[in-house]
Protein backbone atom coordinates (compact mmCIF):
# COMPACT_ATOMS: atom_id res chain seq x y z
CA UNK A 1 0.00 0.00 0.00
CA UNK A 2 1.09 3.59 -1.29
CA UNK A 3 -1.10 5.37 1.35
CA UNK A 4 -2.29 3.91 4.36
CA UNK A 5 -4.53 6.10 6.93
CA UNK A 6 -6.45 4.33 10.02
CA UNK A 7 -8.78 5.76 12.28
CA UNK A 8 -7.41 9.66 11.26
CA UNK A 9 -8.78 12.80 13.62
CA UNK A 10 -9.19 16.47 13.34
CA UNK A 11 -10.29 18.87 15.35
CA UNK A 12 -10.78 22.52 14.92
CA UNK A 13 -11.56 24.32 18.13
CA UNK A 14 -13.53 27.70 17.70
CA UNK A 15 -12.47 30.19 20.63
CA UNK A 16 -15.34 32.29 21.49
CA UNK A 17 -13.40 34.77 23.81
CA UNK A 18 -10.08 35.06 25.87
CA UNK A 19 -12.01 34.13 28.97
CA UNK A 20 -14.65 32.01 27.79
CA UNK A 21 -14.21 28.36 27.58
CA UNK A 22 -13.94 27.12 23.70
CA UNK A 23 -16.42 25.79 22.45
CA UNK A 24 -17.17 22.59 20.83
CA UNK A 25 -14.77 21.20 18.44
CA UNK A 26 -15.67 21.20 14.31
CA UNK A 27 -14.88 17.50 13.69
CA UNK A 28 -13.43 18.04 10.30
CA UNK A 29 -11.37 14.26 10.22
CA UNK A 30 -13.41 12.52 12.30
CA UNK A 31 -12.22 8.60 12.38
CA UNK A 32 -11.50 8.58 8.63
CA UNK A 33 -9.38 4.97 7.15
CA UNK A 34 -8.43 4.23 4.43
CA UNK A 35 -5.32 2.83 2.06
CA UNK A 36 -4.79 3.35 -1.69
CA UNK A 37 -2.72 0.83 -3.79
CA UNK A 38 0.55 1.11 -5.84
CA UNK A 39 -0.51 2.86 -9.00
CA UNK A 40 -3.98 2.95 -8.35
CA UNK A 41 -6.28 6.10 -7.97
CA UNK A 42 -8.50 6.47 -4.67
CA UNK A 43 -11.02 9.50 -5.17
CA UNK A 44 -12.40 11.08 -2.18
CA UNK A 45 -15.88 12.82 -2.86
CA UNK A 46 -18.07 14.65 -0.79
CA UNK A 47 -19.83 18.14 -0.47
CA UNK A 48 -18.33 21.24 0.86
CA UNK A 49 -17.43 21.24 4.62
CA UNK A 50 -17.05 17.47 4.56
CA UNK A 51 -13.90 17.29 5.77
CA UNK A 52 -11.95 16.19 2.43
CA UNK A 53 -9.43 19.01 1.44
CA UNK A 54 -8.30 18.60 5.86
CA UNK A 55 -7.48 14.82 4.90
CA UNK A 56 -5.30 16.40 2.18
CA UNK A 57 -4.08 19.13 4.04
CA UNK A 58 -2.81 16.58 6.97
CA UNK A 59 -1.33 13.63 4.07
CA UNK A 60 0.58 16.65 2.10
CA UNK A 61 2.21 17.93 5.98
CA UNK A 62 0.38 21.28 5.92
CA UNK A 63 -1.73 20.19 9.25
CA UNK A 64 -0.72 18.11 11.76
CA UNK A 65 -3.20 15.59 12.90
CA UNK A 66 -4.76 15.05 16.30
CA UNK A 67 -5.03 11.18 16.37
CA UNK A 68 -4.80 7.94 14.35
CA UNK A 69 -2.20 6.73 11.84
CA UNK A 70 -0.97 7.31 8.42
CA UNK A 71 1.62 6.25 6.36
CA UNK A 72 3.04 7.60 2.77
CA UNK A 73 5.52 5.12 1.48
CA UNK A 74 7.21 7.45 -1.47
CA UNK A 75 7.92 10.56 -2.00
CA UNK A 76 4.70 12.92 -2.19
CA UNK A 77 3.47 16.21 -3.84
CA UNK A 78 0.85 18.27 -4.16
CA UNK A 79 -1.42 20.11 -7.12
CA UNK A 80 -4.39 22.62 -5.67
CA UNK A 81 -7.35 23.58 -7.08
CA UNK A 82 -6.90 27.02 -7.86
CA UNK A 83 -4.04 27.62 -10.36
CA UNK A 84 -3.73 31.25 -10.04
CA UNK A 85 -3.59 31.30 -5.80
CA UNK A 86 -1.07 28.69 -6.24
CA UNK A 87 1.30 29.85 -8.22
CA UNK A 88 3.51 33.06 -7.31
CA UNK A 89 2.62 35.83 -8.96
CA UNK A 90 6.36 37.23 -8.88
CA UNK A 91 8.20 34.71 -9.76
CA UNK A 92 9.03 33.02 -13.19
CA UNK A 93 7.96 29.63 -13.91
CA UNK A 94 11.22 28.35 -13.99
CA UNK A 95 11.95 29.86 -10.55
CA UNK A 96 8.32 28.18 -9.24
CA UNK A 97 9.68 24.97 -10.65
CA UNK A 98 13.04 25.03 -9.37
CA UNK A 99 12.49 26.03 -5.83
CA UNK A 100 11.58 23.03 -4.15
CA UNK A 101 14.63 21.02 -5.64
CA UNK A 102 16.54 24.15 -4.01
CA UNK A 103 15.93 22.89 -0.87
CA UNK A 104 16.80 19.11 -1.79
CA UNK A 105 20.59 20.24 -2.95
CA UNK A 106 19.96 19.26 -6.57
CA UNK A 107 22.82 21.12 -8.62
CA UNK A 108 21.29 24.04 -11.14
CA UNK A 109 22.06 21.91 -14.33
CA UNK A 110 20.27 19.12 -12.76
CA UNK A 111 17.47 21.50 -11.73
CA UNK A 112 17.03 22.75 -15.21
CA UNK A 113 17.04 19.47 -16.72
CA UNK A 114 14.45 18.54 -14.11
CA UNK A 115 12.51 21.57 -15.07
CA UNK A 116 12.26 20.96 -18.73
CA UNK A 117 11.42 16.87 -18.03
CA UNK A 118 8.16 18.18 -16.08
CA UNK A 119 7.31 20.76 -18.31
CA UNK A 120 7.32 18.16 -21.39
CA UNK A 121 5.51 15.64 -18.96
CA UNK A 122 2.55 18.14 -18.89
CA UNK A 123 3.03 19.01 -22.73
CA UNK A 124 3.97 22.55 -22.57
CA UNK A 125 7.27 24.25 -24.68
CA UNK A 126 9.62 24.43 -21.53
CA UNK A 127 11.84 26.91 -24.19
CA UNK A 128 8.77 29.15 -24.49
CA UNK A 129 7.33 28.83 -20.85
CA UNK A 130 9.92 28.94 -18.35
CA UNK A 131 10.89 32.82 -18.87
CA UNK A 132 7.50 33.76 -18.26
CA UNK A 133 5.01 34.66 -15.34
CA UNK A 134 1.95 33.10 -14.29
CA UNK A 135 -0.23 35.88 -15.27
CA UNK A 136 0.69 35.25 -18.82
CA UNK A 137 -1.03 31.77 -19.10
CA UNK A 138 -4.55 30.18 -19.12
CA UNK A 139 -6.15 28.82 -16.37
CA UNK A 140 -5.84 25.43 -17.78
CA UNK A 141 -1.68 25.98 -18.21
CA UNK A 142 -1.85 27.55 -15.23
CA UNK A 143 -2.81 24.08 -14.02
CA UNK A 144 -0.25 22.44 -16.19
CA UNK A 145 2.20 24.24 -14.31
CA UNK A 146 1.29 23.35 -11.20
CA UNK A 147 1.04 19.63 -11.97
CA UNK A 148 4.68 20.18 -13.47
CA UNK A 149 5.60 21.98 -10.53
CA UNK A 150 4.86 18.81 -8.52
CA UNK A 151 6.15 16.62 -10.98
CA UNK A 152 9.95 18.06 -10.27
CA UNK A 153 10.30 16.10 -7.46
CA UNK A 154 9.99 13.20 -8.80
CA UNK A 155 7.11 11.92 -6.42
CA UNK A 156 5.60 8.35 -6.34
CA UNK A 157 2.17 9.84 -4.80
CA UNK A 158 0.33 12.71 -6.25
CA UNK A 159 -2.05 14.56 -3.86
CA UNK A 160 -4.92 16.28 -6.00
CA UNK A 161 -7.03 18.43 -4.52
CA UNK A 162 -10.04 19.83 -6.81
CA UNK A 163 -7.52 20.12 -9.77
CA UNK A 164 -10.22 20.64 -12.34
CA UNK A 165 -12.83 22.48 -10.34
CA UNK A 166 -11.91 25.52 -11.65
CA UNK A 167 -11.67 25.11 -15.15
CA UNK A 168 -13.83 25.15 -18.24
CA UNK A 169 -15.14 21.59 -19.13
CA UNK A 170 -12.91 21.78 -22.32
CA UNK A 171 -10.21 22.58 -20.26
CA UNK A 172 -10.98 20.13 -17.83
CA UNK A 173 -10.93 17.14 -20.14
CA UNK A 174 -7.42 17.96 -21.34
CA UNK A 175 -5.76 17.56 -17.83
CA UNK A 176 -7.95 14.82 -16.87
CA UNK A 177 -6.29 13.18 -19.87
CA UNK A 178 -3.07 14.00 -19.20
CA UNK A 179 -3.38 13.17 -15.37
CA UNK A 180 -4.40 9.68 -16.81
CA UNK A 181 -1.83 9.65 -19.32
CA UNK A 182 0.88 10.18 -16.14
CA UNK A 183 0.08 8.15 -14.05
CA UNK A 184 0.03 5.09 -16.88
CA UNK A 185 3.99 6.20 -17.81
CA UNK A 186 5.00 6.48 -14.46
CA UNK A 187 2.63 4.42 -12.04
CA UNK A 188 2.11 7.12 -9.94
CA UNK A 189 -0.36 6.79 -7.14
CA UNK A 190 -3.24 9.49 -6.75
CA UNK A 191 -5.31 10.75 -3.81
CA UNK A 192 -7.79 12.73 -6.00
CA UNK A 193 -10.23 14.84 -3.92
CA UNK A 194 -13.10 15.91 -5.76
CA UNK A 195 -17.01 17.49 -5.45
CA UNK A 196 -17.66 16.21 -8.80
CA UNK A 197 -19.15 12.67 -8.85
CA UNK A 198 -19.12 12.25 -12.27
CA UNK A 199 -15.14 13.61 -12.58
CA UNK A 200 -14.24 10.87 -9.46
CA UNK A 201 -15.84 7.97 -11.57
CA UNK A 202 -13.90 8.80 -14.29
CA UNK A 203 -10.66 8.70 -12.25
CA UNK A 204 -10.71 6.77 -9.75
CA UNK A 205 -10.20 2.88 -9.21
CA UNK A 206 -11.59 3.12 -5.71
CA UNK A 207 -14.33 6.11 -3.86
CA UNK A 208 -14.46 6.99 -0.44
CA UNK A 209 -17.59 9.17 -0.29
CA UNK A 210 -17.33 11.59 2.99
CA UNK A 211 -19.69 13.67 4.71
CA UNK A 212 -19.45 15.43 8.10
CA UNK A 213 -15.82 14.04 8.93
CA UNK A 214 -16.52 10.54 8.04
CA UNK A 215 -16.06 8.50 5.34
CA UNK A 216 -19.71 6.97 4.61
CA UNK A 217 -19.19 4.23 2.42
CA UNK A 218 -15.89 3.08 0.45
CA UNK A 219 -15.83 0.39 -2.34
CA UNK A 220 -14.17 0.16 -5.65
CA UNK A 221 -15.83 2.95 -8.05
CA UNK A 222 -17.77 0.26 -9.93
CA UNK A 223 -19.84 -0.77 -6.86
CA UNK A 224 -20.20 2.62 -5.64
CA UNK A 225 -21.36 4.08 -8.59
CA UNK A 226 -24.10 0.91 -9.55
CA UNK A 227 -25.33 -0.22 -6.55
CA UNK A 228 -24.59 2.54 -3.56
CA UNK A 229 -25.29 1.02 0.07
CA UNK A 230 -24.97 4.11 1.76
CA UNK A 231 -28.28 6.55 1.60
CA UNK A 232 -26.33 9.50 1.54
CA UNK A 233 -24.39 8.08 -1.63
CA UNK A 234 -27.86 7.89 -3.54
CA UNK A 235 -28.93 11.19 -2.57
CA UNK A 236 -25.32 12.38 -4.01
CA UNK A 237 -25.81 10.31 -7.31
CA UNK A 238 -29.36 11.64 -7.66
CA UNK A 239 -28.83 15.05 -7.15
CA UNK A 240 -26.37 14.97 -9.88
CA UNK A 241 -28.54 16.12 -13.19
CA UNK A 242 -28.59 12.99 -15.62
CA UNK A 243 -27.66 14.21 -19.38
CA UNK B 1 -46.14 32.98 -29.77
CA UNK B 2 -44.88 36.16 -28.04
CA UNK B 3 -41.62 36.86 -27.63
CA UNK B 4 -40.47 38.60 -24.08
CA UNK B 5 -36.64 39.26 -25.22
CA UNK B 6 -35.45 39.42 -29.08
CA UNK B 7 -31.83 40.29 -29.47
CA UNK B 8 -30.84 41.11 -32.82
CA UNK B 9 -27.78 41.41 -34.23
CA UNK B 10 -26.19 42.90 -31.37
CA UNK B 11 -22.67 43.59 -31.40
CA UNK B 12 -21.15 45.04 -28.23
CA UNK B 13 -17.16 46.39 -28.22
CA UNK B 14 -15.06 46.79 -25.22
CA UNK B 15 -11.87 48.89 -26.33
CA UNK B 16 -10.66 47.43 -29.59
CA UNK B 17 -12.17 44.25 -28.48
CA UNK B 18 -15.46 42.74 -29.47
CA UNK B 19 -16.99 40.88 -26.97
CA UNK B 20 -20.51 40.23 -28.52
CA UNK B 21 -19.95 39.56 -32.24
CA UNK B 22 -23.88 39.97 -33.97
CA UNK B 23 -25.49 37.82 -31.89
CA UNK B 24 -29.73 37.16 -32.04
CA UNK B 25 -31.53 35.01 -30.15
CA UNK B 26 -35.30 35.14 -28.66
CA UNK B 27 -36.64 34.25 -25.11
CA UNK B 28 -40.09 32.94 -26.32
CA UNK B 29 -43.02 33.99 -23.63
CA UNK B 30 -43.22 31.86 -20.37
CA UNK B 31 -40.13 29.30 -21.69
CA UNK B 32 -36.60 29.42 -19.97
CA UNK B 33 -33.67 29.00 -22.38
CA UNK B 34 -30.20 28.39 -21.61
CA UNK B 35 -27.20 30.31 -22.57
CA UNK B 36 -24.55 28.04 -22.83
CA UNK B 37 -20.34 28.77 -23.40
CA UNK B 38 -17.35 28.65 -21.56
CA UNK B 39 -15.99 31.07 -19.79
CA UNK B 40 -14.96 34.43 -22.05
CA UNK B 41 -17.14 33.31 -24.51
CA UNK B 42 -19.69 36.73 -23.51
CA UNK B 43 -22.66 35.23 -21.89
CA UNK B 44 -22.74 37.09 -19.19
CA UNK B 45 -21.90 40.58 -20.98
CA UNK B 46 -25.07 39.06 -23.05
CA UNK B 47 -26.92 39.45 -19.75
CA UNK B 48 -25.26 42.77 -18.85
CA UNK B 49 -26.49 44.76 -22.23
CA UNK B 50 -30.38 43.00 -21.63
CA UNK B 51 -30.46 44.97 -18.50
CA UNK B 52 -28.30 48.21 -20.01
CA UNK B 53 -25.66 47.51 -17.47
CA UNK B 54 -22.53 46.92 -19.48
CA UNK B 55 -19.28 48.19 -17.55
CA UNK B 56 -18.00 51.49 -18.69
CA UNK B 57 -16.19 51.34 -22.24
CA UNK B 58 -18.58 49.02 -23.80
CA UNK B 59 -20.00 50.36 -26.73
CA UNK B 60 -23.47 48.90 -28.44
CA UNK B 61 -21.84 48.93 -32.15
CA UNK B 62 -25.61 47.76 -33.34
CA UNK B 63 -28.20 46.00 -32.90
CA UNK B 64 -31.17 45.32 -30.56
CA UNK B 65 -32.35 44.68 -27.89
CA UNK B 66 -36.06 44.48 -27.60
CA UNK B 67 -37.74 43.49 -24.11
CA UNK B 68 -41.38 42.78 -24.87
CA UNK B 69 -40.68 44.94 -27.79
CA UNK B 70 -38.94 47.85 -26.66
CA UNK B 71 -35.82 48.46 -28.22
CA UNK B 72 -33.32 49.35 -25.03
CA UNK B 73 -30.72 50.18 -27.24
CA UNK B 74 -31.72 53.88 -27.91
CA UNK B 75 -32.91 54.66 -24.37
CA UNK B 76 -31.31 56.79 -22.24
CA UNK B 77 -29.65 55.25 -18.87
CA UNK B 78 -33.00 56.78 -16.93
CA UNK B 79 -35.43 54.72 -18.87
CA UNK B 80 -33.60 51.88 -18.74
CA UNK B 81 -33.02 52.15 -14.97
CA UNK B 82 -37.27 52.41 -15.11
CA UNK B 83 -37.46 49.11 -16.92
CA UNK B 84 -35.08 47.13 -14.72
CA UNK B 85 -36.64 45.20 -11.59
CA UNK B 86 -40.23 45.26 -13.73
CA UNK B 87 -39.23 44.17 -17.36
CA UNK B 88 -35.84 42.28 -16.88
CA UNK B 89 -34.21 41.21 -13.22
CA UNK B 90 -30.89 39.51 -12.74
CA UNK B 91 -29.89 37.09 -9.97
CA UNK B 92 -25.81 37.23 -10.01
CA UNK B 93 -23.38 34.53 -10.19
CA UNK B 94 -21.72 34.99 -6.88
CA UNK B 95 -24.45 36.14 -4.13
CA UNK B 96 -21.83 36.13 -1.65
CA UNK B 97 -20.20 39.31 -3.73
CA UNK B 98 -23.39 40.51 -5.22
CA UNK B 99 -24.90 41.50 -1.42
CA UNK B 100 -24.07 44.24 0.41
CA UNK B 101 -22.17 42.80 3.32
CA UNK B 102 -22.80 45.33 5.92
CA UNK B 103 -26.92 45.21 5.26
CA UNK B 104 -29.17 42.94 6.55
CA UNK B 105 -30.33 40.66 3.65
CA UNK B 106 -34.70 42.06 4.38
CA UNK B 107 -33.59 45.77 3.97
CA UNK B 108 -31.19 44.83 0.69
CA UNK B 109 -34.73 43.56 -0.96
CA UNK B 110 -36.97 46.08 0.50
CA UNK B 111 -33.94 48.41 -0.57
CA UNK B 112 -34.79 47.37 -4.27
CA UNK B 113 -38.70 47.81 -4.15
CA UNK B 114 -38.86 50.85 -2.43
CA UNK B 115 -36.53 52.66 -5.09
CA UNK B 116 -39.57 51.42 -7.76
CA UNK B 117 -42.22 53.09 -5.64
CA UNK B 118 -43.28 51.06 -3.28
CA UNK B 119 -44.64 51.98 0.29
CA UNK B 120 -42.21 50.87 3.09
CA UNK B 121 -45.37 49.08 4.71
CA UNK B 122 -46.33 47.37 1.07
CA UNK B 123 -42.12 46.76 0.70
CA UNK B 124 -42.22 44.84 4.41
CA UNK B 125 -45.19 42.62 3.90
CA UNK B 126 -43.99 41.89 -0.17
CA UNK B 127 -40.95 40.85 1.66
CA UNK B 128 -42.18 38.19 3.77
CA UNK B 129 -44.28 36.37 0.73
CA UNK B 130 -41.23 36.86 -1.03
CA UNK B 131 -39.00 34.81 1.11
CA UNK B 132 -41.42 32.02 1.55
CA UNK B 133 -41.89 32.13 -2.26
CA UNK B 134 -38.64 30.90 -2.04
CA UNK B 135 -38.96 28.36 0.96
CA UNK B 136 -37.16 30.35 3.67
CA UNK B 137 -38.68 31.63 6.66
CA UNK B 138 -38.87 35.30 6.88
CA UNK B 139 -36.80 35.61 9.65
CA UNK B 140 -34.00 35.03 7.72
CA UNK B 141 -34.30 38.27 6.33
CA UNK B 142 -33.22 39.98 9.75
CA UNK B 143 -29.42 38.29 9.25
CA UNK B 144 -26.32 39.41 7.41
CA UNK B 145 -25.29 37.97 3.91
CA UNK B 146 -22.43 36.11 5.90
CA UNK B 147 -24.69 34.09 8.47
CA UNK B 148 -26.91 32.39 5.11
CA UNK B 149 -25.67 29.26 3.58
CA UNK B 150 -24.57 29.72 -0.30
CA UNK B 151 -27.88 28.22 -0.99
CA UNK B 152 -30.14 30.53 1.35
CA UNK B 153 -28.10 33.69 -0.13
CA UNK B 154 -29.15 32.12 -3.71
CA UNK B 155 -32.69 32.64 -2.95
CA UNK B 156 -33.13 35.37 -1.52
CA UNK B 157 -31.17 36.95 -4.80
CA UNK B 158 -33.51 35.27 -6.69
CA UNK B 159 -35.89 36.16 -4.38
CA UNK B 160 -34.47 40.14 -4.57
CA UNK B 161 -34.66 39.71 -8.64
CA UNK B 162 -38.49 39.02 -8.31
CA UNK B 163 -39.43 41.47 -6.34
CA UNK B 164 -41.08 43.74 -8.66
CA UNK B 165 -42.65 41.24 -10.47
CA UNK B 166 -40.07 40.79 -13.74
CA UNK B 167 -41.56 39.20 -17.45
CA UNK B 168 -37.90 38.33 -17.53
CA UNK B 169 -35.43 36.71 -15.18
CA UNK B 170 -32.21 36.20 -15.99
CA UNK B 171 -30.12 33.97 -13.86
CA UNK B 172 -26.29 34.22 -14.23
CA UNK B 173 -24.73 30.55 -13.71
CA UNK B 174 -27.14 30.58 -10.13
CA UNK B 175 -25.56 27.24 -9.27
CA UNK B 176 -22.16 26.82 -10.06
CA UNK B 177 -20.73 27.89 -6.59
CA UNK B 178 -23.12 25.32 -5.23
CA UNK B 179 -22.95 21.74 -3.55
CA UNK B 180 -24.75 19.38 -5.82
CA UNK B 181 -27.45 18.88 -3.33
CA UNK B 182 -28.12 22.35 -2.90
CA UNK B 183 -27.87 22.86 -6.20
CA UNK B 184 -30.75 20.28 -7.38
CA UNK B 185 -33.17 22.34 -4.97
CA UNK B 186 -32.50 25.63 -6.55
CA UNK B 187 -32.93 24.17 -9.75
CA UNK B 188 -36.06 22.77 -8.63
CA UNK B 189 -37.53 26.05 -7.11
CA UNK B 190 -36.75 28.30 -10.43
CA UNK B 191 -38.83 25.59 -12.43
CA UNK B 192 -41.51 25.76 -10.03
CA UNK B 193 -41.88 29.23 -9.70
CA UNK B 194 -41.40 29.98 -13.57
CA UNK B 195 -44.35 27.29 -13.60
CA UNK B 196 -46.49 29.23 -11.26
CA UNK B 197 -45.46 32.81 -11.81
CA UNK B 198 -44.90 32.29 -15.89
CA UNK B 199 -42.55 34.64 -16.27
CA UNK B 200 -39.52 34.10 -19.00
CA UNK B 201 -35.97 33.03 -17.99
CA UNK B 202 -32.41 33.57 -19.30
CA UNK B 203 -30.53 30.42 -17.81
CA UNK B 204 -27.33 31.01 -18.26
CA UNK B 205 -24.70 28.56 -17.22
CA UNK B 206 -21.59 26.61 -18.93
CA UNK B 207 -23.20 22.96 -17.85
CA UNK B 208 -25.25 21.02 -20.03
CA UNK B 209 -26.50 18.92 -17.70
CA UNK B 210 -28.10 22.06 -15.68
CA UNK B 211 -29.51 23.25 -18.86
CA UNK B 212 -30.72 19.57 -19.66
CA UNK B 213 -32.48 19.36 -16.24
CA UNK B 214 -34.12 23.26 -16.81
CA UNK B 215 -34.22 24.54 -20.26
CA UNK B 216 -36.78 24.45 -22.78
CA UNK B 217 -34.55 25.96 -25.66
CA UNK B 218 -30.91 26.61 -25.88
CA UNK B 219 -28.17 29.20 -27.58
CA UNK B 220 -25.00 27.56 -27.35
CA UNK B 221 -22.43 30.78 -27.27
CA UNK B 222 -18.30 31.31 -28.08
CA UNK B 223 -15.93 33.93 -28.84
CA UNK B 224 -19.09 36.52 -28.82
CA UNK B 225 -20.64 34.21 -31.57
CA UNK B 226 -24.01 32.41 -31.02
CA UNK B 227 -22.89 28.92 -32.65
CA UNK B 228 -25.95 27.04 -32.41
CA UNK B 229 -29.36 27.46 -31.11
CA UNK B 230 -32.99 25.88 -30.93
CA UNK B 231 -34.98 23.47 -28.68
CA UNK B 232 -33.26 21.49 -26.25
CA UNK B 233 -33.84 18.12 -27.21
CA UNK B 234 -32.41 19.32 -30.84
CA UNK B 235 -29.55 20.83 -29.50
CA UNK B 236 -28.66 18.37 -26.82
CA UNK B 237 -29.36 15.30 -28.54
CA UNK B 238 -28.60 15.95 -32.28
CA UNK B 239 -26.21 19.00 -32.19
CA UNK B 240 -25.75 20.39 -35.39
CA UNK B 241 -22.72 22.64 -34.73
CA UNK B 242 -18.72 20.76 -34.03
CA UNK B 243 -18.43 23.30 -30.98
CA UNK B 244 -21.36 21.86 -29.05
CA UNK B 245 -20.81 18.15 -30.04
CA UNK B 246 -17.45 19.02 -28.51
CA UNK B 247 -18.36 20.49 -25.73
CA UNK B 248 -20.69 17.66 -24.59
CA UNK B 249 -18.42 15.21 -26.03
CA UNK B 250 -15.59 16.76 -23.06
CA UNK B 251 -18.12 16.14 -19.89
CA UNK B 252 -17.62 12.86 -17.72
CA UNK B 253 -21.05 11.17 -17.19
CA UNK B 254 -22.28 8.87 -14.89
CA UNK B 255 -21.46 5.46 -15.75
CA UNK B 256 -18.62 6.95 -18.33
CA UNK B 257 -16.90 3.77 -19.63
CA UNK B 258 -14.26 5.87 -22.21
CA UNK B 259 -11.07 5.74 -20.69
CA UNK B 260 -10.22 9.20 -22.45
CA UNK B 261 -12.13 12.44 -23.01
CA UNK B 262 -11.94 13.80 -26.32
CA UNK B 263 -9.98 17.03 -26.14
Amino acid sequence: MMIEVTDLKKYFYKRKGFFSPSSDPVKAVDGVSFSVEKGSTFGLVGESGCGKTTVARILSGILEKDAGRFSISGKRDMVFQDPFGSLNPRMHIYGILSESLKVSKVSPAEARARCVEALELVNLDPAGVMDKYPHQFSGGERQRIAIARALVNRPEILILDEPVSSLDVSIQAGILNLLKDLQEEKSLTYLFISHDLRVVEFMSDTVGVMKNGKIVECASAKEIYSSPKHPYTRILLEAVPSF
Amino acid sequence: MDTTLRIDSLTVDIGPGRVIDGISFEVAEGRILGLVGESGSGKTMTALAVLGLLPEGAVIRSGQVLLKGNDIVPMSPEERRRLRGKKAAMSFQEPFTAFNPVMRIGEQVTEAMRAHGMSRAGAEKRLAELSRMVKLSPGICRHYPHELSGGERQRMMIAMALSCGPDLLILDEPTTALDVSVQKHILDLVSELQRRKKFSVLFITHDFSVVNKIADDVAVMKEGRIVEKGSKDKVLKAPGHEYTRKLIGCIPRLGDTRKRLPV
